[in-house]
């Protein structure tokens, strides 16, 4: 991770209204695996497969 | 000598060899010779000798557990039953809500918290007779392996696992004879392997988790931590079923788990996979759960050679799911009283908050594909009944460490813990986690079998035929008690 990165994560919290420093937001990216799982996601044969979102249109009391 | 004092002498017999398991418990209190209020006092007993080494549980019902089990003995001194649990003592994980009672979730942020009304399961056991013993240590909002400050009763220096911890380490310890678990990625099986006993995670909406603590709506399950695999399917049946009051529960019949349960396994179809399940385990974990696969074939299994593909996808998906599911439960919260979160559940949810829709959207999408590898292996003609793997890749990690080695490489615990467990929950399947050994440190190994979507019972028979060959869950802790 870089430090533009760390700036980014500070800044995209800040938009969020997530007040925090940079030592928070390279923590949060230190266990994050989004960077390398977004890349993994676009290289799977994914196409034409629905999300597994449950939505149940029945209303329920 | 008088009814009573053979009454006395039997209840000693039954409680000097340590405590018996639900299942034998049952039968003792149905042939009269084991009181309810005897046996909730014996374990209140030991919660009181043995809880303060082991930190397991977080609040404990003294009182209403008593006043339960002497309304458990006077219906049976009246030849009534309140139910197939009548005076059985179970631990709920402090994620259950329990009219009244404070729901803590291992958090300073639920501090001030009382549940107006029960959970599902918590109504559904007491329906069943249960006796409630108190609340289990929890990790923070189940985020998490570790489940500070429980202990492991194997060894104090390590950890129980998670994010069951306190309710394995009680089950463990016998300071309960069964406790009730949640399981987003393993929190169920780990804390169930780490400590030498039997871990079931139904199927994805066979049991209710209304009123249960989320951590991520599609991946979170409820279900029970026992000694025995008979015991978990005495408590599936109690708990099992639709409940239209959690939008995750599925309208599926509750087949009858008990009665077939000792029909053996001759010719069941064991898959063992040849990708990523052994790829990077421990070799005592590997000699362990090989040996339990022979076990299997003598009880007349059959293995199969199985790949699951996509399997390898499950840590990024998982981890994509559940950070974002967690980071808008807690949304509110992380950004009110942030400083009430421990560091490590904070950096997580913050993490979780970085995720894009995008990201989000294809995890669920990738988790079709998943779904999709297990269900070419586990159905059609050539499909296998069970698949068979190791639970955890390691042992328990000490009590403090960060990381544990996997693969020859130290990762964080979490990532040492829940790679082979995960998946199951990705998929929805019902997972079962069976001691089948202790490494040479003394510390438990355990077997996984996984099945088909709410087939629990093939997983229940296979596992009950294991334990029937086998005493690793006749083992107990080293405690100082002989």
């Amino acid at each position: 991770m870089t430090d533009p990165d760390v700036q980014q994560a500070v800044r995209r919290l800040a938009a969020a209204g997530l007040d925090v420093d940079e030592q928070q937001a390279r923590e949060a990216l230190s266990v994050s695996r989004e960077p390398d799982a977004s890349k993994l996601y676009r290289t799977l044969p994914i196409d034409g497969i629905e999300p597994m979102i449950a939505f149940d249109p029945r209303w329920r009391a | 000598m008088t009814a009573l004092q053979e009454t006395r002498l039997q209840e000693a017999s039954v409680l000097a060899a340590g405590l018996p398991t639900v299942t034998e418990a049952i039968e003792a209190i149905g042939a009269g010779a084991l009181s309810p209020v005897e046996l909730t006092e014996h374990v209140l007993a030991r919660i009181e000798r043995l809880d303060p080494l082991l930190d397991s549980y977080v609040d404990v019902f003294t009182e209403s557990a008593l006043a339960k089990a002497r309304s458990v003995q006077d219906a049976i001194a009246r030849g009534e039953s309140l139910g197939p649990l009548q005076g059985i003592p179970v631990g709920l994980k402090d994620l259950y809500d329990v009219a009244g009672t404070p729901t803590l979730a291992g958090s300073a942020v639920r501090a001030g918290h009382v549940a107006d009304t029960d959970s599902t399961v918590t109504r559904k056991l007491r329906a069943a007779g249960a006796v409630i013993t108190g609340k289990t240590v929890t990790h923070e909002f189940a985020y998490g392996v570790v489940s500070a400050p429980a202990r492991n009763p194997w060894d104090r220096e390590t950890i129980p696992g998670g994010s069951s911890g306190g309710s394995a380490s009680a089950v463990a310890a016998q300071l309960c004879l069964a406790a009730m678990g949640s399981d987003t990625g393993g929190s169920i099986r780990i804390p169930a392997g780490l400590c030498g006993l039997v871990g079931l995670k139904p199927t994805f909406g066979r049991v209710s988790k209304r009123g249960v603590a989320e951590l991520s709506w599609s991946l979170d399950h409820a279900g029970p931590i026992t000694r025995t695999v008979a015991d978990a399917a005495v408590l599936l049946q109690a708990i099992a079923g639709h409940d239209p009051g959690d939008r995750c529960s599925i309208d599926e019949p509750v087949p009858d788990y008990l009665t077939g349960l000792g029909a053996g396994i001759e010719g069941l179809r064991v898959g063992v996979p040849t990708n990523f399940f052994f790829d990077a385990v421990d070799p005592e974990v590997a000699d362990a759960v090989h040996a339990a696969l022979a076990v299997l074939v003598e009880a007349g299994a059959v293995l199969v050679d199985v790949t699951v593909p996509h399997v390898e996808l499950t840590a990024d998906l998982v981890s994509t799911i559940v950070g974002v599911e967690a980071a808008a439960i807690h949304q509110e919260h992380i950004r009110t009283v942030p400083e009430a979160y421990t560091a490590d559940t904070r950096m997580r949810l913050l993490a979780g908050e970085l995720i894009s829709g995008t990201s989000y959207v294809n995890a669920q999408r990738a988790r079709r594909l998943v779904v999709d590898g297990f269900r070419s292996v586990l159905s059609g003609l050539s499909g296998v009944d069970v698949i068979a793997t190791p639970t955890l890749p390691v042992t328990a990690p000490a009590f403090g460490a960060k990381t544990a080695q996997l693969g020859g490489a130290d990762v964080p615990v979490m990532a040492a813990l829940n790679p082979l467990t995960a998946p199951a929950n990705a998929a929805g399947l019902p997972a079962l986690a069976v001691p089948c050994g202790f490494s040479a440190a003394g510390l438990p190994l355990s077997l996984q079998l996984m099945g088909r979507p709410f087939d629990e019972a093939t997983l229940l028979v296979a596992g009950h035929a294991y334990q029937r060959r086998t005493d690793w869950h006749t083992r107990r802790p080293p405690l100082g008690e002989n």
